[in-house]
């Protein structure tokens, strides 16, 4: 059972440059698009597509795979031809001035009609006073005032002249009216009085009595004739208003006949300016006081109009990102400003949210950040729900501020909302959210690994083209276009795919150029783009130098030559943020005689995860169906990662641990030479695992250290075989012999080439030669399960004696 | 004709003041004239003997003007109602003078008002009345009325609103009348109507021309009406018409006739100047 060594060239699948039609990306005009992401694309296609309802999208995948631009790009073809939404405006509600009305309003007409508006309260501002100015005016208030002005004087004339004849004064006091008798012209002393015979003293006091009674009655008719005056001054008022006002509103009717509201809106200003054409007398500012004071406040605030959406004509359907999603900037909000020690607002103060600005068209936004903002889920499910935007205060629905607020009419939505985000946000919400299955029901995957077959290397160069002309990059040679699809196949850790983190590649085209403009060239070589990444591995690698340095010294105990029973190297990977290094760890076993348990050192002081565990249990299920069928599988045995004080996951050492579990029960010595990764099954077949480029690289660092004396390598599954795009370094001491990478299908390959003996092959009764390490594990199994059978039958006796030694 | 070469020397101007709405137009108007003629504003309140005597009677009794409600009149009551209007009057003066910057002096008189004011027109070249002790009328323009703009237009928020009313006959005093109207006119910034007694149109036509052309020497013009007559029934009927903010008057006669400037405060319905 030979196992060859992988060739150099299966070590890393090379990118031809020749294939490209092109010198350098400076040549390339052909713009790029997503490539290799059909089903997503396909998805985005449908989703901005479809018009109905609920047809909302969530697109998802890892960062950097071009989500967005993605989207962006096929927005950006259809929203320009779509129609223009129109705009959207708030004006006051004169009915009931806590709910604004909300004015749906042709594409361009919210500025004009606010525009409009301004015009008409500077126009009344010059007309009404005029008019009040006016001769006809001033007559026909002096007629109405002089009939009154007659009436109270007619009044009080008749009391004073019926008070003279009795020669009684009518007075005026500081608070009202009252009646003296008169002597000589003047009011009668108190001692004159005194001095009348008590007849006339009755009589004028039943005079005044009377005439009292009289005033009282007038006094309560001048108020009743006040009131009257006013009324009837009133109605002139509005006359004359209505004079002044009807023609500019009946004008702005016509313009804006055929726009919903607007003309039962203008009746209402043209009520309220009859109602309060005070205001316009008086001398103040057009802008009148702050906000929030309604219509008792003498403001033409109140006559504007809050233009919340403005669209261009031709404009095309609003894209829209919302790279902040708060509640508020997702359905808007009414803003207070702070008078007299309160708050105060009115409908001016209401500003939009990012779905009033995408109503009509499409908002992009982050799911993640959507979902950490208190109450914008909720609010937006709420928007797309009800297909209305209502501005509600936060702080008024939970009761947490009680202040003077608006209720502004809610805004019709018509939106195709776009979330980007994590697989896992969406499978969450997809489980526990019963309006996301219903709200957002295209789901645009995108993958993290693209196919790479030679026409995709020849899209990706234009990819990285148009990355280098997007990034206004200095020009990459063929050379290096194919050095960072390399580099793309090995950040997708797998040589037939390329990596779909365009962002990441774009990282390394940035860098890259840097390093080639440092050296004072206009053109990027592949040997600046390996330069971008020996110089991202450097700078993140401390952690790996320092945990190098360790074994190098012989604190971390690995043997990289040599032989030992019950010991191998595995090889375990590290991965820091997006950087991930592989070390080698020695796997330890022993065996002896025990009730079939393999104990796992790990698991049991809780530093083994469950995948590991779960490996563990299935090379000890594989070692009793394949030594063990007929009789009672008596082992005990111990796995230990040895100096490693965190915890282990994974079960791509099941391999290692079987080979070093073999190695033990064998008494066969294992080669130090050699590591060790892949999980294997319960019929012993080896299986791939995830970082073989990192794990080879891991112990090929330790063993160049130490020496490369050729008989060193790493045993992998064979399934990682495709998968290899090692360092140059490496490949190179392949070649030349000197480093070696073992593809291994089984484990009996792989305890054949650690142990040098043959593994050997079941016979047709299930048994195995006993020069082979198959022959070797099965009989020391046999001897332990004999020896539990005897232990077993001499426990019965041994019994029987401690019984009889009690009685 | 007697047309004044210089403005009639103006030192001391007396307002006649108590708590009613016409004796804050009164005291604007006074402190206007006192800033256009750098004269010292006198503010004089005359606490009403009548009234003090009626408040004496046994059977006194006062009709509220707002309630309606007949109530006892007593004189210690009657006594603190005047002593705080005299406050507050004194106030509004101090306000008014502060405002413009003006010296002042304000003083308490008990009498009758009217004599008492004619009293302490001695040495003084103005009077400004408000309303009459036994004026029981009382009305107002509609609240409609001319936009304006400016601290000078606040301040004389009830005089910059109507125009100043004077009565020009060619006479000297009458010449002296148009100059103290033409002063607070354009101190208040308001308009000024000019009556013009006449019997045909070829004398208004003469009267209006010289006081035009006078005007016209200051920048300023104003509008003329021809009354027919001096009646004081014929002034009071124009005055009210054009909805005078005050009237300036100056009638020599009327100081003698306390009767008849009693019957013309109880009716004029706006402050009257009264030229000495």
């Amino acid at each position: 059972m030979a196992v060859e060594r992988l060739k150099p060239e299966a070590l890393y699948r090379r990118c031809n440059p020749a294939q490209f039609d092109f010198d350098s990306t400076a040549e390339v005009t052909e713009a790029a698009d997503a490539f290799g992401q059909a089903r997503a694309a396909g998805a985005v296609e449908f989703g901005i597509g479809i018009e109905r309802e609920g047809y909302n999208l969530y697109v998802m995948g890892p960062v950097g795979t071009g989500k967005r631009t993605l989207v962006k790009s096929r927005l950006a073809r259809k929203a320009p031809g779509e129609p223009s939404p129109g705009d959207w405006a708030y004006a006051h509600n004169f009915r009931q001035p806590s709910k604004p009305i909300a004015l749906a309003l042709p594409v361009g007409r919210g500025a004009a009609l606010r525009k409009d508006m301004e015009q008409l309260v500077e126009e009344l501002c010059a007309t009404i006073p005029a008019v009040f100015e006016s001769e006809e005016y001033r007559t026909r208030a002096g007629q109405i005032e002089a009939e009154y002005s007659e009436r109270h004087e007619k009044a009080f004339s008749e009391l004073g002249k019926e008070a003279a004849a009795e020669k009684i004064a009518l007075m005026r006091t500081p608070a009202g009216f009252t009646f003296a008798p008169l002597k000589d012209g003047e009011v009668i002393s108190a001692e004159d009085f005194g001095a009348l015979p008590q007849e006339e003293k009755q009589r004028l006091e039943a005079i005044i009595r009377e005439l009292q009674a009289k005033l009282e009655n007038i006094v309560r008719n001048v108020v009743r004739w006040r009131r009257e005056q006013r009324s009837r001054i009133k109605e002139l008022n509005r006359e004359m208003t209505l004079f002044a006002v009807g023609g500019h509103v009946a004008e702005l009717k016509e313009r804006y006949r055929d726009v919903e509201k607007v003309p039962e809106y203008l009746d209402m200003v043209q009520q309220d300016v009859i109602e309060n054409v005070e205001e316009f007398t008086k001398a103040q500012e057009p802008s009148g006081p702050g906000p929030g004071q309604g219509a008792e406040a003498p403001s033409f605030r109140r006559y504007g109009i809050n233009v919340l959406v403005q669209c261009e004509e031709g404009g095309g359907a609003p894209v829209c990102s919302e790279d902040h999603p708060t509640y508020q900037n997702l359905i808007g909000r009414v803003e207070h400003v702070p008078q007299f020690g309160t708050l105060l607002t009115d409908f001016t103060l209401i500003r939009p949210g990012a779905l009033h600005c995408a109503n009509g068209g499409y908002l992009l936004i982050d799911a993640h950040k959507l979902l950490i903002q208190p109450y914008a889920w909720e609010g937006l499910k709420r928007a797309l729900s009800t297909r209305q935007i209502r501005i509600e205060s936060l702080g008024e629905m939970f009761g947490l501020v009680s202040t003077v607020t608006l209720a502004p009419e809610p805004i019709p939505l018509d939106v195709k909302v776009v979330l980007f985000g994590d697989r896992i946000i969406y499978y969450l919400l997809h489980a526990y959210d019963p309006d996301f299955p219903r709200l957002f029901k295209v789901a645009a995957d995108f993958d993290e690994r693209l196919d790479r077959a030679p026409e995709s290397d020849r899209v990706y160069g234009r990819l990285v083209a148009a990355l280098a002309q997007h990034n206004k990059l200095a020009a990459f040679d063929r050379n290096a276009v194919a050095r960072v699809i390399e580099h793309s196949a090995r950040l997708a850790g797998d040589a037939r795919k390329l990596s779909a983190n365009v962002q990441a590649v774009s990282d390394l085209m940035s860098e890259a150029d840097h390093w080639a403009r440092l050296d004072g060239r206009e053109r990027v070589g592949a040997g600046d783009v390996e330069r971008a990444i020996e110089a991202q591995r450097g700078r993140a690698d401390r952690l790996r130098e320092r945990m190098h340095e360790q074994i190098l010294r012989g604190t971390v105990l690995i043997d990289t030559e040599g032989t030992r029973a019950g010991q191998i190297n595995g090889l375990s990977v590290l991965q820091l943020g997006d950087y991930a290094f592989a070390e080698p760890t020695r796997i330890t076993a022993t065996t002896r005689l025990g009730d079939g348990k393999v104990i796992d050192v790990q698991r049991e002081v809780e530093l083994g995860g469950a995948i590991h565990s779960k490996g563990v249990l299935i090379l000890s299920a594989f070692l009793a169906a394949r030594y063990s069928l007929k009789r009672p599988h008596s082992l005990a045995a111990s796995l230990v990662f040895e100096q490693t004080y965190g915890l282990v996951e994974g079960d791509s050492a099941s391999l290692a641990e079987l080979c070093a579990l073999l190695s033990s029960l064998a008494d066969v010595p294992i080669r130090q030479s050699l590591a060790v990764t892949g999980s294997v099954n319960q019929l012993g077949e080896v299986q791939a695992i995830g970082a073989a480029n990192e794990k080879i690289e891991g112990f090929f660092e330790i063993c160049r250290a130490r020496g490369l004396n050729g008989e060193q390598g790493v045993l992998i599954p064979a399934g990682n075989a495709p998968d290899l795009m090692l360092r140059a370094d490496v490949r190179e001491a392949v070649a030349a012999g000197r480093f070696h990478i073992y593809a291994v299908s089984h484990v009996d390959e792989a305890i054949e080439l650690l142990t040098g003996m043959p593994a050997g092959a079941p016979d047709t009764g299930g048994g195995f030669a006993p020069d082979t390490v198959n022959g070797r594990v099965a009989k020391r199994l046999r001897d332990l399960s004999e020896r539990q059978s005897k232990l077993a039958a001499r426990e019965p006796a041994r019994a029987r004696v401690r019984a009889k030694g009690r009685t | 004709m007697s047309e004044p070469r210089t403005m009639p020397e103006v030192r001391r101007i007396v307002v006649a003041l108590d708590a009613a709405r016409i004796a804050e137009e009164a005291l604007e108007a006074a402190a206007g004239l006192a800033a256009a003629l750098q004269a010292e504003l006198v503010g004089l309140f005359v606490e009403d003997i009548e009234l003090m005597r009626t408040a004496q009677l046994p059977f006194a009794r006062e009709l509220g003007l707002a309630s309606a409600v007949l109530r006892r009149l007593e004189t210690s009551d009657m006594e603190r109602a005047l002593r705080l209007q005299a406050v507050h009057s004194r106030e509004r003066l101090a306000a008014a003078a502060a405002a413009l910057n003006l010296q002042w002096s304000f003083q308490v008189v008990r009498g009758q008002p009217l004599a008492a004011v004619f009293d302490a027109l001695e040495g003084s070249d103005l009077v400004v009345f408000g309303r009459a002790g036994r004026l029981v009328q009382e009305h107002r323009a509609p609240s409609i009325a001319a936009r304006g703009g400016g601290a000078q237009t606040e301040r004389f928020r009830h005089l910059s609103l109507r125009p100043i009313v004077t009565l020009f006959d060619g006479s000297e005093r009458a010449w002296h009348a148009l100059a103290v109207a033409h002063a607070l006119a354009a101190t208040a910034r308001t308009r000024l109507t000019v009556l013009v007694p006449a019997e045909d149109a070829g004398e208004f036509a003469r009267r209006r021309q010289e006081a035009r052309a006078w005007l016209e020497e200051r920048d300023s013009m104003a509008r003329f009406v021809q009354l027919l007559g001096k009646e004081m029934r014929v002034v009071l009927d124009a005055v009210r018409k054009e909805r005078a903010a005050a009237l300036v008057w100056h009638d020599p006669t009327a100081p003698k006739d306390r009767a008849a400037l009693r019957a013309l405060l109880s009716e004029l319905g706006c402050p009257l100047v009264l030229v000495s």
